[in-house]
């Protein structure tokens, strides 16, 4: 098990104007499931890649149970990596595969097969052990790369995208094993993915990543009730949180938000922080999840309320999801629960739950309260 | 059957008959009896069967034809053992190596195959003569492996590329060495494309005429196809002789075909769908 510091890590290839990895720090604990979660592009593979020694550091050090590693080659760092498109070795069966790392230690044949054989009874692929990888599914692929991965008792494990390969109910099926896995072993995981439901469900603590950036640290309840800025709010939580653009403006000692079709009242101890910070007559971005619109019966009593018509809908069983035409960046969405009353086109009144809302400094689109 | 698969099979009914026919007809004659080559008559099957052409080919001339085809599997197997060695770590590099001077590498390589073989007869001429190697084993595998090289580094270079860096990857973090991921991985990924050029290398070789006449000046130091060309002289073609030295030339190949072509299917990548 072990430790692991990133310290100001950068990566700078020679054909691009500006770094791909600025200034990553952080300290991975030991046992944890650390998820690095980021749009493609955002630098979370070349960050993995950098801790098992297959990509060069620019910057800054790489350390693992306070070892520098930054020159030390990928097999005498001790970890073991599962790649996105699982990289078996066709011409091997599964349990040459399985075995291969052990061969390369000059492992005891005995003590090999033990390995082995253990590491596919964990995984149910005792029965697969003499096929070709060719033959097998993408789950069974998966659980092969797992246990090539396992049998070296490492003690990191790196998962770079290892279920997108998968279809939808099988990478469901793969997650839960992944963390069952975990569990039963204990070794300190990176794990990255493209995928928000995937860092929620599987992280002890997520890293979001935007442009080479770490953007927000955090356990997945936080990341998602408290975003350091718009884009994690933006980017964890499906469907997306709605954005809309407007003023703060104080009358007769009470805080609104005043947009297009919109004058909300924010709530008093929101209202008090805002104050403080001086936002008060300032542009800023309110921000709130599908689940924070409320569709009540008409009353005229109901504050903080906006027109819209319903652009599409996605029945999820006991919810739906509204797609709303005529507010906010990009149009609105509402998670309601499902009657069959909702028609295409037709127009509503939603209600804003405001002790729900997020507001987000219009410039630097850092969260304010 | 569709009509246009009907005109497909004729067409390939046709094309078949040509290449096949001639084969069959060398095939046929190399049994017939010197005097029914000889005669008037056309006839396509032998009238009386007989492997006296055979035995005439490998007794004649204190059985030189057995020198020739000594040398000709030594230049053919030395050629394309030294220049698979050299094409695998040569596309390997060009491959995966990002170095300084790899486009232009890359480009000369194409280029050479632009240009018609024998262009290169006199520069490669001159080299070997003042190399002392003329009739030499070494001088003529040399000629041959500036033919063969490129084009095999060219093929290998595409198969390399085809195997996912990743797989390369996994290996090293498995604690193999650069040089234990090529034998260990790439190599046995690329049995098809080995297959190919370790086929293609033979071949050329094994059929070629004109670097072998003009760079073996003894009778001894002969090929096979510079000594057929000898059943040919002034005054008269030994056709029996010929025909029964061509079919024999023809077995080496077929032998090697046969073994390449199960090694050609790709066999271990994933199913796709």
């Amino acid at each position: 098990m072990a430790k692991v510091v990133l310290e100001h890590i950068y990566k700078q290839y020679p054909s691009d104007n500006k770094p791909t990895i600025q200034d990553f720090h952080l300290e991975i604990h030991d046992k944890e499931f650390l998820v690095i979660v980021g749009p493609s592009g955002c630098g979370k593979s070349t960050t993995l890649r950098m801790i098992a020694g297959l990509e060069e550091i620019s910057d800054g050090t790489v350390s693992i149970d306070d070892r520098t590693m930054n020159h030390v080659e990928p097999k005498d760092r001790n970890i073991a990596m599962v790649f996105q498109n699982h990289a078996l070795y066709p011409h091997m069966t599964v349990y040459e595969n399985i075995a291969f790392g052990l061969k390369m230690k000059k492992m005891d044949e005995k003590e090999i097969d033990q390995r082995v054989r253990h590491a596919a009874q964990m995984l149910d692929m005792e029965s697969y052990l003499d096929q070709r990888p060719k033959t097998l599914s993408g789950g069974q692929h998966q659980r092969v790369a797992l246990g090539r991965a396992m049998v070296r008792e490492p003690e990191l494990f790196l998962l770079d995208e290892p279920l997108s390969n998968l279809d939808a109910t099988l990478r469901v099926h793969m997650r839960t094993e992944i963390r069952k896995l975990h569990q039963r072993l204990g070794t300190t995981t990176i794990y990255v993915t493209h995928d928000q439901t995937e860092a929620m469900t599987m992280g002890d603590r997520v890293v979001v990543m935007k442009d080479g950036v770490i953007q927000q640290v955090a356990i997945p309840n936080e990341l998602y009730h408290h975003p350091a800025n718009l884009f994690v709010a933006r980017f964890m939580g499906s469907p997306t949180m709605n954005v809309l653009d407007g003023i703060l403006s104080e009358e007769d000692g009470l805080l609104f938000f005043i947009a297009e079709g919109a004058r909300w009242k924010i709530p008093a101890e929101k209202a008090s922080s805002l104050r403080e910070k001086g936002y008060i007559g300032k542009s800023i971005i309110l921000g709130f999840r599908p689940e924070a619109l409320q569709d009540e019966p008409e009353s005229p009593s109901r504050p903080n309320t906006f027109k819209a018509e319903i652009e599409m809908m996605e029945h999820t069983g006991s919810e739906m999801t509204l797609y709303l035409k005529g507010v906010g960046r990009g149009g609105m969405t509402a998670r309601v629960k499902s009657p069959s009353e909702y028609r295409l086109g037709s127009q509503l009144t939603l209600s804003v739950k405001m002790d729900q809302v997020y507001i987000f400094d219009k410039e630097t689109e850092e969260a304010v309260v | 059957m569709r009509k246009s698969n009907k005109w497909v099979h004729i067409l390939l009914g046709i094309a078949s008959f040509v290449s096949v026919f001639p084969i069959l007809w060398l095939l046929l004659t190399s049994f017939k009896p010197v005097s029914e080559i000889y005669s008037d008559t056309f006839r396509i099957l032998p009238k009386a069967f007989t492997i006296e052409n055979y035995v005439d080919v490998f007794t004649r001339s204190g059985g030189v034809f057995w020198t020739w085809f000594l040398n000709s599997v030594i230049i053919s197997i030395l050629t394309t053992v030294i220049g698979l060695i050299l094409s695998t770590t040569a596309a390997y590099a060009i491959s995966r190596f990002r170095f300084r001077g790899r486009k232009g590498i890359t480009m000369s390589f194409l280029l050479t195959q632009m240009f018609p073989g024998i262009l290169l007869i006199v520069p490669l001429y001159i080299m070997i003569d003042q190399l002392g190697l003329l009739n030499t084993y070494v001088g003529v595998v040399f000629a041959y492996l500036a033919i063969t090289v490129p084009f095999c580094v060219m093929v290998l270079k595409n198969f390399f590329d085809a195997i996912p860096i990743e797989i390369e990857e996994a290996a090293r973090m498995d604690g193999c060495s650069q040089l234990g991921i090529f034998w260990r991985m790439v190599l046995p990924l690329s049995l098809p494309g080995l297959a190919i050029t370790a086929f293609y290398s033979f071949l050329t070789t094994w059929n070629e005429f004109i670097i072998a006449v003009t760079f073996l000046k003894s009778h001894d130091m002969y090929t096979l196809p510079v000594g057929l060309h000898h059943f040919v002289n002034q005054f008269s073609t030994q056709y029996h002789l010929m025909a029964a030295a061509a079919m024999i030339i023809t077995v080496p190949t077929l032998l090697l075909f046969f073994f390449a072509q199960r090694l050609v299917s790709n066999r271990y990548f994933y199913k796709k769908g």
